[in-house]
């Protein structure tokens, strides 16, 4: 138990931050009302898929800094990024359905709505972010697992999911939404925007400084 | 992990794709979107089973029930509103009423749901008054009931014109 318990330790760790939002949010609302009929409860998987996609794309940014720590916690560089590689697609499928499961509430309303609901308008800023955050996701991610381009070119483009992590943490943090209406679950979720956008810090502007130095 | 993403794109594009192309067919063609209206242009306030004692108590249990556009309870400040027909005139959008349907909504009329907040106007604080069935926990009778339901739509069918003009005059 204990060995298991010492192997699996970056894992328990990342499933209780990620899993931590989801008791703030359930401790907002009685679950009865969350869960009351099928509208409702797609509605709150919905909700739970971006907030757990986003704390799970935040820590897979921490996890990609490629910190000493962060390697000698999950016993070496090549675990961490065999890691990372699953924890991205986790975050990205979480995110995907994100969309789908909060669409499904307008279609029997109007399908004209539910279709506007994937629609980038310019008046709605937060929920543009979140769709253009997405699809560039889906373009980077498309990249890495189907094209596979050279790895200088690969490597340039997965820094843009840098970008996309900074148009989701806009989407995030003003989209009317359970983040705005509880302040644990707003700090909670700062917390972790702040967290990524540390980790591009560290390794776009410190380990590039490093590397500057070395040579 | 690479087949689970390919499934899940797939499962995205396939949704997105058909939900995007029956949206701009139906656009336009007589596909309301504006959930709450019907075609008579008024809507029965609310659609209620009584207990045995031929009354209701309008309770969170209650309102919960009532979580849909076409049938829309919330709270506000501790007094119980049918907004089923302010879903098709909010100047703000449907999905920010349709978002709190059947539940407390108190803090977001306060804020508007936004962050940072806005308040709403003294003329939507006004017209709020158009769909208030009941307070929180009151017990109504069936005829208490029919009566609260008959002022609501006697008053939003006349006033539900007016709620966009003010309401975007005042933003």
């Amino acid at each position: 138990m204990r060995i298991w318990l010492k192997n699996n330790l970056g894992w328990l760790f990342i499933l209780i931050l990620a899993l931590a939002p989801m008791i703030l949010w359930s401790a907002m609302t009685p679950l009865s009302s969350r869960f009351i009929d099928l509208m409702t409860t797609l509605t709150s998987l919905g909700q739970l898929t971006g907030l757990i996609g986003t704390v799970l794309f935040s820590l897979n940014l921490v996890l990609a800094s490629r910190h000493r720590y962060l390697e000698k916690f999950f016993f070496g560089l090549n675990q961490a990024y065999f890691n990372h590689h699953w924890l991205g697609g986790s975050a990205f499928i979480l995110l995907l359905f994100h969309p789908l499961l909060l669409v499904i509430k307008y279609i029997p309303l109007s399908i004209a709505l539910a279709a506007q609901f994937f629609l980038p308008l310019p008046f709605d800023i937060a929920k543009s972010t979140g769709i253009l955050a997405l699809a560039l996701m889906i373009v980077l991610l498309w990249l890495t697992f189907y094209i596979r381009p050279r790895y200088q070119l690969w490597k340039t483009t997965h820094k843009f999911l840098g970008l996309a992590f900074w148009l989701a943490s806009l989407h995030v943090y003003f989209i009317p939404s359970d983040v705005a209406r509880s302040l644990p679950l707003r700090i909670y979720m700062l917390v972790f925007i702040v967290l990524g956008f540390l980790a591009i810090l560290y390794r776009t502007v410190l380990n590039a400084g490093k590397k500057k130095n070395l040579q | 992990m690479k087949k689970a993403i390919t499934a899940s794109l797939f499962i995205f594009w396939a949704v997105v794709t058909a939900i995007l192309t029956a949206g701009l067919v139906f656009y336009g063609k007589g596909q309301n979107a504006s959930p709450g209206a019907n075609s008579t242009g008024t809507q029965p306030a609310a659609s209620v089973s009584l207990g045995p004692t031929g009354t209701l108590t309008l309770n969170m249990a209650e309102v919960a029930k009532h979580n849909k556009a076409s049938d829309c309870w919330m709270v506000i400040n501790n007094k119980v509103y049918v907004l089923t027909q302010a879903i098709s005139t909010h100047p703000g959008g449907a999905a920010s009423i349709i978002t709190f349907c059947g539940q407390d909504g108190t803090q977001a009329f306060a804020t508007k749901d936004l962050n940072p907040s806005r308040a709403h106007s003294s003329f939507a604080d006004n017209l709020l008054n158009n769909y208030y069935l009941g307070d929180l926990n009151q017990t109504l009778t069936g005829q208490q009931l029919n009566s609260a339901q008959t002022n609501i739509n006697s008053s939003t069918s006349s006033n539900a014109n007016s709620l966009g003009e003010n309401e975007r005059e005042n933003d």
